[in-house]
This record gives structure tokens, sequence and C-alpha cells, in this order.
């Protein structure tokens, strides 16, 4: 067994080796991408990363409730189970010599308890026979980690991976042989500790990554101890969650750039936002139908179409047209009389009829269309082209509310409404 | 190269002239509003062929013309388009708190059923440009008689 053994923790600490340095070329090339759940890359200096290892440990052996802090006093606590009482005189000196040495890289402590932690775990599981028994049993172990690793994995801590020690190689070897070396001391232990290493030094890392990442990037399980890493807000490397910040990105971009168009949005919530875009968008189609209105032909035949539109809102019938372009012809000439007078009566007249004036493009525009008969007076003209550009029933700055209906001819309940959108026909036209 | 504005003012005035050539005498109510909804289609459709097909709003609104005038709308509903989109829908599970605002938005913008949300917002904003202008520049003196 232990020629084999020995081959197999050659390969092992090989292929451990080869896992390194493609990492650190990953390291080097693209910081934080997010396909190193495979990987480990025990050379990290970072002592956060060592406790992000030894916590991770013990998710999938959950009889073990490893304390990070305590580590290195656990030498000095009875061990919970009694197997480990023959190891821990080893762990404890392992501890102390690791200690004593200050070795540099965070990655050797890593290496050492985590080894330390296999085997308590492999010896409390199976309990301690013979040699072949703990191979057995470390071989059990073995397997489970590696099939855990089949499961979908976020990334484990990526910052801490980033500051990759190039000289990691040479610390690897030796501190391989450090163990080897303090492994060493208890000649009937050696080779349980060599072949439980060997097997699981592969396969254990990448066992000790997926419950690492599954708890970095879920809430984690309960039972983890607390100096866990998280991946960093807003790092989370699962492809799902980037092209859901992506979009959601794209989607805040977006409407940001609805916001500068639509007037009144200075709100910050998505919902009222997305309300005001509904009703700006509504009023702007409702403008197209009333300006379309205004192109028909006939004085005559408007007013039917306006009271008909507004009765789609307030379900409120009409009288027949002659009535209503008498009465419009009536306003009209009120206006006139007001307007000669003072523009603000003549103003608070027509907004108490539920009526406003128009801008002056669109005034000639109607006046020419409806009105062929008349001539529009350049002196009204110029008034209104003073007066109503603040009052223009353009959309800017015009709907108050954006629920008001562009048609107030015959409704009284928008009177309150400074801003009537309403137009009337012939106001600017009134010839004297 | 003539700006949308422009293009646009010109279809329209156009489309409006032929519309009052061939005016009836007649100005009953039917007659009225028929005319009245021509004028509100050519300004759409003035609009739109301004913009071109480049945005999918200005597609759907020169479809459904094109569609009216052959036949009478089918409802969309079961077409295939809304289907996929209901199915893409679902599949984003916490994806909308305002899906009720969303789904009128869909309703209001030409073409909206079919395209997801990021798109939406964006043929929104071409929309909204387009019938600002549709609104303010009837400097058309358009001719009556």
């Amino acid at each position: 067994m232990q020629p084999g053994g020995r081959d197999l923790e050659a390969m092992n600490f090989n292929s451990l080796l080869n896992q390194e340095q493609s990492l650190q070329e990953m390291n080097n090339h693209q910081n934080g991408q997010p396909q190193m759940s495979s990987h480990f890359d025990p050379t990290s200096s970072h002592d956060d990363f060592l406790d992000h290892m030894l916590s991770s440990i013990p998710s999938s052996n959950s009889s073990f409730n490893w304390d990070v802090s305590s580590v290195a006093a656990r030498a000095d606590h009875p061990p919970p189970s009694t197997l480990l009482s023959q190891f821990d005189d080893q762990s404890t000196q392992l501890v102390s010599k690791l200690r004593q040495h200050q070795i540099s890289s965070g990655a050797a402590k890593a290496l050492m308890l985590q080894q330390q932690l296999l085997l308590s775990r492999g010896l409390a599981g199976n309990g301690l026979r013979s040699p072949s028994g703990v191979c057995g049993g470390e071989s059990g172990l073995l397997q489970i980690p590696l099939s855990v690793n089949n499961g979908d994995h976020a990334d484990v801590v990526d910052e801490s991976f980033q500051s990759a020690n190039p000289a990691n190689d040479a610390s690897m070897q030796g501190l391989f042989n450090g163990f080897a070396g303090s492994l060493g001391q208890t000649t009937n232990q050696s080779q349980h500790f060599h072949h439980p290493q060997a097997q699981n030094f592969g396969a254990a890392v990448p066992g000790m990554n997926q419950p690492a990442a599954s708890g970095s990037t879920g809430g984690g399980t309960p039972a983890q101890p607390r100096q866990r890493v998280r991946a960093r807000r807003g790092q989370a490397t699962d492809p799902h969650s980037i092209a859901e910040r992506l979009r959601r990105e794209r989607i805040a971009e977006r409407m940001k750039a609805l916001q500068e168009i639509v007037p009144n949005a200075n709100k910050t919530d998505k919902a009222s936002m997305l309300d005001e875009i509904i009703d700006y968008v509504k009023f702007l189609q409702l403008q197209v139908k009333v300006l379309s209105m205004s192109r028909l032909g006939g004085a005559g035949a408007v007013s039917p179409l306006l009271a008909d539109m507004s009765s789609e809102g307030n379900g409120t019938q009409t009288a027949s047209s002659s009535n209503n372009n008498e009465t419009m012809t009536v306003t009209e000439n009120q206006v006139a009389k007001l307007m000669e007078e003072d523009m603000g009566t003549a103003m608070q007249y027509l907004q108490g009829k539920g009526l406003c004036l128009m801008p002056i493009s669109l005034a000639t525009a109607i006046s020419t269309v409806t009105c062929h008969s008349r001539n529009p007076l350049a002196a009204t003209n110029n008034h209104l082209n003073s007066s109503n550009n603040p009052l223009i029933s353009g959309e800017h700055g015009g709907p108050s509310s954006p629920n008001m209906s562009a048609l107030t001819v015959q409704s009284a309940a928008i009177g309150g409404n400074g801003a009537g959108e309403a137009f009337v026909k012939d106001a600017t036209s009134v010839s004297k | 190269m003539p700006s949308i504005k422009t293009r646009f003012t010109y279809r329209f005035i156009r489309a409006v002239q032929k519309l009052n050539k061939n005016r009836g005498v007649s100005s009953s109510m039917k007659e009225t509003y028929r005319r009245y909804h021509m004028i509100r289609v050519a300004s759409y459709a003035s609009m739109a062929s301004a913009v071109g097909s480049k945005r999918a709003w200005s597609q759907a609104v020169l479809r459904k013309i094109r569609n009216h005038t052959l036949h009478r709308d089918l409802k969309k509903k079961c077409g295939i388009h809304a289907l996929i989109r209901r199915r893409k829908v679902s599949e984003n599970p916490r994806n909308n708190l305002n899906f009720h605002q969303e789904n009128d938005l869909r309703k209001l913008v030409p073409g909206g059923e079919d395209m997801d949300f990021c798109r939406l917002l964006n043929e929104t904003a071409h929309y909204i440009k387009c019938l600002r202008t549709q609104g303010l520049h009837p400097k058309t003196q358009l001719l009556e008689r």
C-alpha cells in the first residue's frame, strides 16, 4: 500500500501545483473572473482566506463545530471526539510548529490545518483502526468532496485571490516537506498521515471550495461560523446574477433617460415613474386626437366631436351642433370684448368656461382651417402671442395633472384646473 | 438630411390635403367622425413613415394601419408573440413589482406587446419624442377649401 500511496501523494501534489499555477495565471490575467470555483489557490496570503477555508470545512461534516478563531487554542481544549485524542498531540505540535516557524504564506497554515481537520474527520467517522482501515475511511471521504463539487459553484472569495504569491511553488514544496518531517515524528502514525494527506490533498480542496462557495453566495447555513468571507456585494459571479444585474442596470439607464423626457419626473420611485410615463403617453395621444379634430373642416363640425369626446370621459351628452355653434359665437364675442378691456378678466372668463388660449402657431393653423371667412387680428394675435406662451397647450409644463382631458368645453369639472387644456376654436381669430 | 420633424410635417400636410380634396359635402356625424379618424391615422402614419422601420413602434404602427385597411384587427391575444412574451415574463420570477404598469405601457406603445421590458422603455422614449413632434408642429397651414 505504501508505494501506491507515495505515488498517489506525488500525483496529487503535482496536480495541486498545476492547479495553483493555472490559477495564478488566471489571477494575473483576469481579476475576479468567475472561473475559479473548481480551482483552489492555497497560496493567498490573506488570513481571512484561511478563515474562510477553515470555516467551510465543517459544512460537509456536521458532527464537528470548528471555531476558526480558536483553531490555535484547540490544542488546549480536549477534542470533541475521543478518537482524536491520539492525534491531538500531533495537531498541537503542528500548530505550535507553524506558529514558531511563522510561515509567511497563509496557505501553509491552511494546508496543515486542513489536513488535520480532514484527518480528524475521517477518524471520527470511521473510528481508529488499522492503517488499511484508515485509508479506507479516507478514500471514502475522498469520494464525497469530489461528488459534492459537481453542483453549481458560485465563486469563492475573489479579492483574496488577487494577491497571488509568485513564490508559491517553492513554499509549497517546502511546506510539504515540513509536513513530512513533522509528521514523521511518530513512526507508526506517519504512514496514516501520509496516505490520507496524499489522497485528500487534491480532493478535499475542491470539496472545500463548494461549501465555501455555497456559503458565500447564499446566506449560508446557520451552523456556519461567522468569519466566513462572502463574495463582495455586486460582484457575485453566478452567471444568472450577472445577467440579472446587467439587465437591471440597463433598465435603470432607460428609466433615467425617460425621466428627462417626461415632465414631472422627479419621482424616485420606479412605480410612480412608470405611472407618470404612462399618463404622459396617454396625454400625448389625446393631444394628437384633439389636433386631428382641429384639422377637420367646418366650424360646426368640430363641436359635436368635442362633445362626443368629452362624453367619452365624462359620460354627458350634449346638444346638437347648432346650439353649440351659437354658444361658441357668444363666447367669442364675450372674450373679445373682455380682451379689449383687460387680459386678466378675459383669461378668467375663458378659464371659467373651461377654455384656454392656444399658442400662435396652433391658433393660426386652426383659424385657417375653421374660420376661413375671418381675418385674425394682428393686435389680438400679438396679445395672445405674448400671453399664450406660458399657457402653451403643448406639453411643456402643461399638464399639471396628467389625468385631465383635453376637451373641457362642456365639462365644468375641470374648470378648477388652471391650465385647462381645451382649446378655443375661434378665440384667436376674433375680428373686431 | 431633413429631420424627422420636417419629414413628418411634409407627409402630414400632403395626407390632409388629399383628404380634404376628397371630402364630401355631407357633414353628418358619421362622416365627420370618419374624417376625423382618417386625419388621426394620417398623423400617426406620417409620423411612423417619417421615422421609418428603424423603430419597433413605427413598424407596428404601419403594420397595424395596413392590416386595418385590409381587414379588421385580429385580436392579438392569442398570437405567438404574446405567448412568447408571457413565457418570458414567467421565466423571470423576481421580475416585476410593476407588472401592472408595465402592461399598461405595453398597450399604449404600439408594438409593445412583443418586446421585453428593457426594449419597451427604449421604444417608449422614442415614441414620446415623436408624439411631441406630432403635437407641436401644426405650423402647417392646412388649406381648408
